[in-house]
């Protein structure tokens, strides 16, 4: 595992714990955009815009290109991937802990870990 | 919530199990319970202490190639028997320096036909405030859960 990752993913969240941030990066997942672009939907001043923008893109959760004298905003899907990952892991974790629940409940008479012996005569 | 708003913070697992509600809740707060079960195939738990209370913690210690490692632990919110359970969720972390990460389950339980829907979310870090009241770290558990991958 890369030594960074930890941190990064904890950018990560800690970014995407802001609503208006989530939004900011769900439109930026249909399409890139300029700065003023995002800002309408939100009914936000630009200022505002540009500091959520500032913590995303600290966080590498985006990339801005300027071209001329327009900044356009596109999304970096790598840490979403990162926290989608761990999603996935804990995921794993509570099926295989549900289905060993399940099987150990509904099978109570079930040895587990002891073993049958012949029989006794 | 009906929104298409990206919630990539929380993840959502159910199951139907055939076995009373009452039954299936102790299973979570029974530590001779926890053991057989909690981690499925790929993670054992040696050791569970569990002090079912609000405000109370759990420790799972765990065994195999994690024996000697911190393993889970983390303290209860909320515990309604046999309806729902709210517990903070920390791994274990194989640096001491590391700050823990505390994530928080919801279990909720419900008596459908044939038997008991059991229901977990798992939030990663919910509100800025939460966050900001803790340092968090990641830690080799999730060398072990990639394992599951």
């Amino acid at each position: 595992m890369v030594n960074n990752y930890p941190l990064s993913l904890d950018a990560t969240f800690s970014a995407l714990a802001d609503p208006t941030r989530r939004r900011i990066l769900e439109s930026l997942s249909r399409q890139q955009m300029r700065v003023t672009d995002l800002a309408e939907p939100f009914a936000m001043s630009l200022p505002a815009v540009s500091k959520h923008l500032r913590v995303l893109e600290e966080a590498g959760l985006l990339k801005r290109r300027r071209m001329g004298r327009e900044h356009h905003i596109e999304l970096e899907s790598a840490p979403m991937k990162d926290a989608q990952r761990w999603i996935e892991q804990y995921r794993k974790f509570w099926e295989g802990s549900l289905d060993a629940l399940a099987e150990y409940l509904e099978n109570p008479n079930k040895p587990i870990t002891k073993k049958r012996k012949g029989k006794k005569t | 919530m009906n929104t298409t708003t990206l919630q990539p913070l929380s993840l959502k697992v159910s199951r139907l199990i055939k076995a009373p509600r009452e039954r299936v809740f102790a299973a979570w707060i029974t530590p001779s319970d926890v053991v057989r079960w909690l981690g499925g195939e790929e993670c054992h738990i040696e050791k569970a202490t569990i002090d079912p209370r609000v405000g109370g913690e759990y420790h799972f210690k765990m065994k195999g190639s994690d024996a000697g490692k911190p393993g889970m632990s983390g303290i209860f919110r909320e515990i309604k028997s046999p309806e729902r359970l709210v517990f903070t969720w920390m791994t274990g972390s194989c640096d001491e320096e590391m700050a823990r990460v505390e994530t928080l389950v919801t279990v909720e339980f419900t008596t459908q036909a044939g038997g008991t829907l059991v229901q977990l979310t798992h939030e990663g870090f919910p509100t800025e405030e939460v966050r900001e009241k803790h340092n968090y770290g990641w830690t080799c558990s999730f060398d072990k859960l990639e394992k599951l991958a």
